[in-house]
Parts: C-alpha cells; structure tokens; sequence
C-alpha cells in the first residue's frame, strides 16, 4: 500500500504541490537547521544511542534520537527568534480584546499607567464641568455610571474588605494572602484604588500590631506633623479644589447671615465654633457681614472650642480635628477683620470636654444672637452606653442659642458596639474611598505633598476609635430629642451652595432633604454629609 | 535549591478560603532587627498560635514586630532586594543566602497576585478591575524569558489569566493559541526529549502495550489522535522489524486524526509526517501504510470516517501529554475516545497529565492545582537542563505557555462543573476495561528515568496505570484499556 490509498489525501501528484505550499507558507521552515526533509541522514531518526543499544539489549522495545549536537544548535538558533515569538503572544490578547463584547464590563479600557489614566479621567472631567450644564441630576448620573462608583472600579475594596472579614473570622491564611496582595498593590501614587490599598493596607497592618493608635498618627504625614503655614495653605487651596468642607462652610455662613437677618435689632453676633475649618471659613463671614445692609453687628464674638485632647490616644484620631499644635488663627483673623472695620473678639477654649459646656465657659449673654457651628465633630461624642452625644446636644439646647448648624457625614457608624471589625472597617474604606475618589478628581491626578497631607489626615479614620457616624435621620432625631426643632434653609442658602457648587468637579451634587430639609453633598450618587439648621423648640421647657 | 524551594512554596502556601487549619510551624530563630515587616507576615510565622485564641491577633504579632519597622514610613520599594526572611532556607543557601530569600519571597508574592486575580475573575468577589488591575502589576514583575523558575511560570500564568481576562477563554476552544514557527517547534520538541523523560514515558510505554497485545497479528492499524512529527511511529516500526524470532512482523496502518475545517497547515504537517514515515518504514523494510482522517468542523470525530478492514487489530492511540501541545477541546477528545468504543479496538493507549482530583475551591482551586503542577514541570526541566535557560525559555514558549493557556480557558469554562476528570477515569466510566500493565513495560520505565534526573519516579496504579512524577508530584500518566471480552 502506498501513502495513495488514504482517501484524503491528495493524488500523489499534488504531493510535492502541497510541500511546495507548506514551504511558502513556512518560510523559516527550510532555512532550519533541522530541515527535516532528508529522513534518513538527519538526526532526528538516527538510532545510535547508546540507550537504545541498552535498552534493546534488555529485550525491550525502545527508540531514541541522538539529539545533543542538535539540542545544541537549537539553543543557538532559537535564540534569535525568540522576541519575534514574544510579540506574537502578546498579539493574541489583543485581538480578543477587540472581539468580546462583555456587557457588564463597565471597566474603562486600560491603559499601563494608572496614573496616567486618572490624569486623563480627571482632566476629561474638567473640562465637562466648563460647559454649561444643564440639570445637575442628569451629569451626575452619567458619571456616576462611568467614573467607576460601581462595585467594578473600586477594586481596592474588594482586597481590604475581604481582608478584614478575614480578620473577623479568624483565618489568618486569608488575612496573610490579603496582605501580600495588597503589599504589592499599594501605592501612595496613582489612582484612589492604589492609595486606598495603602492607607487601607497600613491601617490593617496598624490593627493586626496592636500598637496604640498614637505611633500611627504621629509619624505620618497629617495636619498636625506639618508647618502652620503649609498646613493653612494646603487647606485652602483644598476647599478651592474639593467641596468637601466648602460647602457645609458656605451653607453654615449663609445660615448665620440668615439667623441674623431674623432679628429685630442689630445685635452682638456670637458664633460658637466646634468644627475642622481651622479658621478659613470665616473671612468669607466677615465680609458678608462688612457687605451687610446696615452695616456689620456692633461687635462679633467667634469662640472658638478647641479638640479636647483625649487620654485615651485612639480618640484623638478624628480626622481633620487637630491642627499643628502652633497653628493660630487668630492674629491673622483679627487683622483682617479690622481692615474691613468689622469688630471682632476671639475667644479660644483649649482642652475642655465638649460635655462640660455652659453659659459661663462660652461666657454668653442673653442679648446676643449665639450661633452655634458644628461641623464634622460630634461624631466622636459616644453614642451609646455612655450616651455623651444626646447629654450634649441638651448642652447646646441650654446655652439658648438662636440657631444650631450641624453638618456631620451621612453615614453609619464604625464603632466596636455597632459591629464588628469587618463591619467598620468597610465603612471606614467607604468613607475614605469618597475622600480620595473626589480629592482625585479635584487635583486632577496630580501629586503633590498637599494632597498627600490631606488624604494622609483623611485616613486617619481607618483607625480613630470615635468613628461613630450617624445617618441624617438619626442625627434629626436627636435634635429633636434634645429639644430643637428643623428649619428650613432659605433660598438663598441653597441656591448659593448650588452656585459655588457648580464651580467644582461634577460629579458632586447637592440634594435637599425633602423631610428634614437637610442639604445633602453627594458624589458620584452617595451621601458625604449633610448640614442642618435648629432652632430652640420653645416648647419645650429645659 | 531553587526548585526545591519553589515546591516549598506550595507546601506553605494554603490557599484556600475555606481552610484555615493548615499552618507552617517553621521558627524563626535569627530575627533580623530592623528588617523589612514583610518578615511580620510572611508565611514561615507561626500563623497558628493566633486562631481562637484571642479577639484579634495582637499579642502574637505585637511579640513579632519590630517596634523600630514602622510601616508607615516604609516607601513601598518594591524592587528592594530588603525582603529579608529569616528561614531555615537560607542558612542553607550560605552565603547566597539573602538572593535565595529574596526569589523566594518574590515567588510568593507571585503566587498571592496570581491567585487573587484568579479570584478576581470568578467566585463572590469577582471583580474584573481587580483581576486586570493585578495583571498589570504582574506583567511589571516578570517575563516570560527572564528570572526564576517561578517568576517565569509567573509570566505565562499572567498571560493566560489576561486572556481569560479579555477573552473569556472561549477562543481556546480547539483554536490555534499561539502560532510558532515549525522550526521553533521541532527544536523545542528536540529539546524537551533530551530534557525530560515526558515524551519517551508516554510513547515508549504505549509502544510496549501495543506490541504486547499485536505479538500474533499480522495486520494492525493504528489510529493516532494527535501524531504530530510521528517520533512514536518510528520507535515502533524499529521494533516490529527487530524481532528476531517467530513469524515475520506485521503490516502497519497508521490513521492520523487531522483537524478538520480550515487546519490547511495542520493538513500539510500531518501529510509531511506521514511522507517521512514511510520514507522511513521503506528504508528499514516495515510493511506499511499512511492514511487522514479528518475531525469534522467542530473538531467532532465520525467513527464512519475511519476506514477499517476486517482482520486488523485496531489500536486507539492517544497522546494528551505536554509536547501534543495542540490543546483540543474536551468535546474532541470525548467525541473521539466514546467514537473508538463503537469500533471495539483490541487497545487504547491513553496518556495524560495528572492533576488532583477537583478540589471543592472552584476555579481557584483548580487554577492552583495547576500553577503547582506546571511550577513541578518546570523545576523537572530546569533539573534536565541546568545551565540552558535559553533552551528551557524556548520549551517554555512553545509547549508550555500555550499548554498553560489552554489548561486555564479549560478549568475557567468547566467551571462550577464537575467536569474535568481524568479521561482514564472516563474511559472506565463508559465501559472500557483496564488491560495491566506488564512487567517488562514497568521494568522499561524504570530503565528509561534512569537516564534522567534523580528526582522523576514511576508508579503503577490500578493495574492498568503507569505514573510519572517529579519528587512528590505526579506529572503524567499512561494507561490501556481494551473493549474487548478476551483478556490480553
């Protein structure tokens, strides 16, 4: 029988047709040292081995290709082609990649360079955020869908959350496999993903050492490691960028003006301060006032309570809170509130428990408009077991003030009694995740060592033991409780945060509050926080 | 010490999620002060004395730590050759103590990134950001042609995940991965014989099953599922004509199974081997023939394509091990092994790569099942070939990248499937008998891994099995089986 017979192969005079074809087809084929078109003199069929001798000397049937001195020269000659072959492995994916058609696939097309990315991500949304805009709902959902709030783009949650389930489950293999990953992932530039995985890689390794809260802090790079003067700057050139603080300052300074406004008679102003501006906020104030029909109040009285210092070390992590121990606002206020011809007094209360507040400590009096600020604080007071925040809140009630303005962060809270280490902890990294997504977008990518200090003191809430956030609601309810009741913002309050608010990334959105009429700051669809305006509900009786 | 090490890391290494229990107790006896805190988690810790004891795992790792090694000032270097690991490894390793430890803390954080982006793909975390996010980081780390044993297993695995990764693994299905050129395939095939036993252990033990169970035939016909240069073929013509005694050898018949569809090239290299087997059976005076039998389209095999003559014993030959590196999809080889059922062959010559059975860890369990059996392979070269790394990265290229593709598109598709286990198991299932393996074929093994490094071992299992491992992984396996009553 010949090679003929087989029914699907050609007729034997296309045979050397079908070689011919193959040489083409093959151009390197025969240029081979391995051309094996000579059977019988290549080494490939030779059977001199000495294996083959032995082996067939045992009686067994055995076959072997004397191969070394072509084992030899193959090493020699692949050697060269070995890159051409690398560039046609990495060009298989490609192709793929413009075959799939993966709908759920909402990932932006990746590009090498994270931070490049975020560059471009970021400075696409710049340059959206010019155009006129037309309804706010409309640009913050599609961005929403497209800047990667979704489950999809956050990958560094998906590392850090798993890990601290690991934790609470007690499986160190997992917890060790989270944190070599996250080791190798993590960054301190780059996208929000990379700099989540670090602080979020640093705050579980911090959990894991047990060591106190204070040695976290004190050496990275927060507010209170830096110069007054860096510090001060940092800040506002942040609000300039990031709304974050911006906004619940501009509606708490309208809602003074407002409270002022409601007066009959021009009266001393008192504004008691227990938030994180740090001083930045009230420029603005003072100006307004200057600005004012009827000029400014006789005098302004700004009574600044300071952070108490805690003895307890893990609660003095309260981001924001704590700026550089010599940084001092005052001197510089007062001037500036002089060459305006504002009449300003400024008290500071250091180190004094935010619980043992009266009329006495802030020295108010009956004929002042008192305008209580507070802003990002009171989510450290205990909730429960003690419940410090209620017997403050009462606190406030009594020093009879005009208005209250509460901002906080709209979110759950991260303390032990509420949950348990896994159950915080992601809600820490939600909270810290909003901060650097949309500190991201604000210094469109770029690094520097302020948007380092910032995000490095907004991850302090990784670890601060006084996370005890609560939703909008619950805080309304307390109010209520301790004795306020719920106002309305004015028009002008709302329609002004939504003016200033336009001048920042878009995807950042104000939503009021129909129930409460809180004003909410939202990014990319989630809650950030929210601010609120009391007044004494006279009819109750304190 | 390379190698071993890079078992090691498997040893160590329990990845899954659901066990906790298995710990390493090695002690740290000689803890660097000042070193690097991934010394403070890294796997020679003695993970175990943390479970159920406390609320949280401070105590222990407060004892760990050094108070100095802040984290937070660490800068993240992550090519810092500082990755000290106090291990018993690296006393041996002398005074290249500190390069070994840094391999092999490097492997590990291989290892982690390359699981976690399997998880990525799949399971209740799935996150495809995450996966690609990882992938690019790996890519950073390794190359395919460069590093250690793991680092360049590292790169291929990388690789295969990121086309599972964009392509869902579907394109695999039979589909040419990656194309070589003919020469760099005959080399690295060349090359790997010399290298290792895998392709000698797998022809030479089916050889001798056929020629046990033809002594009295005076026709067989061979049907070969993937023949590809045919190297088996002259191994057994050579030894039909060297029989000295009794009546004079058989006539020959060889079916190549052929791809089907547009396989014009693959048509054109099985035509080619099948000129030069005969070219060689005429030169040694074997009676010989050389026939195709094409697969249809979808790679589906018609027993009615196959011509057969009456009085032939027909051998059912297939070769799924690492050099028959034109991965097929399952269906193909179930329709062709269930296809050569109908046929009643005398034998069927089967042999195959061993994996662990499925583990309950999914696709990620079986995504490491793989990396620990491809990372045996390569550590099996690199003992075959010590001082050739441009040789093994050609194997590499050519056998083993695609092979690893190939592997993960399959696990990655069959996953949540039971599917996937081994054929020889199948082969049982439906009603195959397991013919034994002879002495004298277990005795030529032993003979033929003699030849190769100390660390390849043979078993045989069930009779009809002949396994090949390295050190204390099983790599490959050989079994035969008949659908005929009449005992061998």
């Amino acid at each position: 029988m010949t090679i003929d017979e087989s029914e699907t192969n050609p007729p034997s005079d296309h045979t050397l047709g079908w070689i011919g074809e193959s040489i083409s087809y093959f151009p390197t084929f025969f240029d081979d040292p391995y051309d094996t078109t000579d059977f019988s003199g290549d080494p490939f069929w030779a059977h001199t081995d000495t294996l083959d001798q032995e082996l067939i000397d045992n009686g067994f049937n055995c076959f072997d290709t004397n191969l070394s001195t072509a084992a030899a020269a193959a090493t020699t000659s692949a050697t060269p082609t070995s890159t051409d072959s690398i560039a046609s492995d990495q060009s298989l994916p490609l192709d793929l990649r413009k075959k799939r058609k993966l709908p759920d696939d909402s990932c932006p097309k990746t590009p090498k360079k994270n931070t490049n990315q975020r560059i471009n991500e970021a400075e696409k949304e710049g340059t959206q955020q010019k155009k006129p805009t037309g309804k706010k709902g409309n640009k913050s959902t599609g961005n929403s869908n497209t800047n990667g709030n979704t489950k999809e783009g956050r990958w560094a949650e998906q590392l850090l959350n798993p890990c601290a389930a690991a934790i609470t489950a007690r499986n160190p293999s997992r917890v060790q496999h989270f944190l070599y990953v996250l080791h190798d992932l993590a960054s301190l530039t780059g996208d929000a993903n990379h700099r989540l995985a670090y602080h979020g890689l640093q705050a579980v390794t911090h959990h894991l050492s047990g060591a106190p809260t204070s040695n976290f802090s004190s050496s990275s790079n927060t507010f209170a490691s830096n110069s007054p003067k860096f510090f001060r700057d940092s800040l506002i050139k942040f609000n300039d960028i990031n709304p974050w603080f911006r906004i619940p300052n501009n509606v708490a300074n309208t809602s003074i003006l407002q409270i002022l406004g409601e007066q009959n008679q021009p009266t001393n102003l008192h504004i008691l301060d227990i938030g994180v501006s740090h001083g930045v906020q009230w420029p603005t104030l003072l100006e307004e006032l200057a600005r004012r029909g009827g000029g400014p109040p006789p005098l302004v009285r700004l009574t600044v309570v300071a952070p108490p210092i805690s003895d307890d070390q893990s609660r003095n992590a309260t981001p924001f809170t704590h700026g550089p121990p010599n940084y001092d606002f005052s001197s510089k206020l007062l001037t500036f509130a002089k060459g305006i011809n504002v009449n300003l007094q400024i008290n500071k209360i250091q180190n004094f428990q935010l619980q043992n507040l009266n009329s006495q400590v802030i020295n108010s009096s009956a004929e002042e408009t008192l305008v209580i600020c507070a802003q990002f604080r009171l989510h450290d007071l205990n909730h429960s077991t003690p419940d410090d925040r209620t017997a403050f809140l009462k606190v406030l009630r009594s020093l009879q003030p005009k208005g209250v303005i509460l901002s906080e962060n709209n979110t759950d809270c991260s303390c032990i009694n509420c949950g348990d280490f896994a159950t915080g902890f992601t809600r820490r990294v939600e909270y810290l995740w909003r901060f650097l997504d949309s500190t991201s977008a604000a210094y469109k990518g770029r690094e520097s060592e302020e948007r380092r200090m910032m995000e490095a003191e907004a991850a302090k809430v990784l670890i601060n033991m006084g996370e005890m956030n609560e939703r909008e609601e619950k805080w309304c309810e307390r109010m209520k409780s301790a004795g306020f009741i719920g106002e309305i913002f004015g028009d002008e309050t709302t329609d002004g945060a939504k003016a200033l608010l336009k001048k920042y990334d878009s995807s950042w959105e104000i939503r009021v509050e129909e129930k409460d009429g809180c004003v909410g700051l939202w990014w990319k669809g989630q809650p950030v926080s929210f601010c609120s305006l009391w007044k004494m509900d006279l009819r109750e009786t304190l | 010490m390379a190698m071993v090490m890079d078992l090691d890391y498997f040893s160590d290494f329990n990845y899954s999620a659901i066990d906790s229990t298995t710990t390493t107790t090695t002690t740290t006896e000689s803890t660097d002060e000042g070193c690097n805190w991934i010394n403070d988690w890294s796997p020679v810790v003695d993970w175990e004395s943390l479970s159920g004891v406390q609320d949280d795992f401070q105590e222990l790792i407060d004892s760990m730590m050094d108070e100095n090694a802040t984290l937070h000032d660490q800068e993240y270097n992550k090519s810092s050759p500082e990755y000290n690991m106090s291990t018993d490894d690296e006393k041996e390793t002398g005074s290249d103590g500190s390069g070994g430890a840094t391999d092999d803390v490097k492997g590990l954080r291989l290892i982690h990134l390359l699981m976690a982006a399997a998880e990525a793909l799949t399971g209740v975390n799935k996150c495809r950001e995450l996966a690609r996010v990882i992938l690019v980081r790996l890519k950073e780390m390794v190359t395919p042609n460069d590093g250690t044993n793991m680092e360049r297993l590292a790169a291929y695995f990388t690789d295969a995940l990121q086309a599972l990764l964009d392509g869902g693994g579907k394109p695999f299905h039979g589909g040419a991965v990656t194309e070589h050129h003919q020469s760099d395939v005959l080399a690295a095939f060349q090359l790997l014989q010399d290298m290792s036993p895998y392709v000698k252990f797998g022809h030479f033990t089916a050889n001798q099953a056929i020629l046990e169970a033809v002594t009295h035939d005076r026709r067989v016909h061979i049907v070969d599922y993937d023949i590809m240069e045919g190297i088996q073929w002259a191994s057994l013509m050579q030894a039909l004509v060297s029989k000295k005694d009794g009546p004079p050898g058989p006539h020959l018949r060889i079916t190549a199974v052929s791809r089907g569809g547009n396989g014009r090239r693959t048509f054109g290299t099985v035509q080619e081997t099948g000129r030069r087997l005969t070219a060689f059976a005429a030169s040694i005076g074997q009676p010989f023939s050389f026939h195709q039998c094409r697969l249809d389209a979808d790679e589906t095999f018609r027993p009615s394509s196959l011509k057969l003559v009456r009085g032939e014993a027909l051998v059912i030959n297939c070769m799924l091990h690492l050099p028959h590196f034109s991965y097929r999809a399952p269906d193909s080889i179930a329709s062709f092994l269930s296809g050569a059922k109908t046929l009643n062959p005398r034998l069927i010559t089967l042999v195959e790569e061993e994996m662990g059975p499925p583990s309950e860890g999914g696709f990620v369990g079986r995504f490491m099942e793989s990396l620990h059996h491809f990372s045996a392979v390569y550590d099996s070269l690199e003992a075959g070939f010590p001082m050739q790394d441009r040789a093994r990265a050609l194997v590499e290229r050519v056998f083993l990248g695609p092979r690893i593709t190939g592997s993960l598109a399959h696990i990655y598709l069959a996953r949540g499937n039971e599917e996937g286990y081994p054929w020889g198991q199948w082969l049982g299932a439906v009603g195959f008998r397991p013919v034994n393996i002879s002495f004298a074929n277990h005795c030529q093994s032993k003979l033929l891994l003699g030849l190769y490094n100390d660390g390849y071992r043979v078993e045989v299992m069930n009779t009809n099995k002949i396994v090949l491992g390295w050190k204390s992984r099983r790599l490959l396996s050989a079994s035969i089986w008949t659908s005929q009553d009449s005992d061998l």
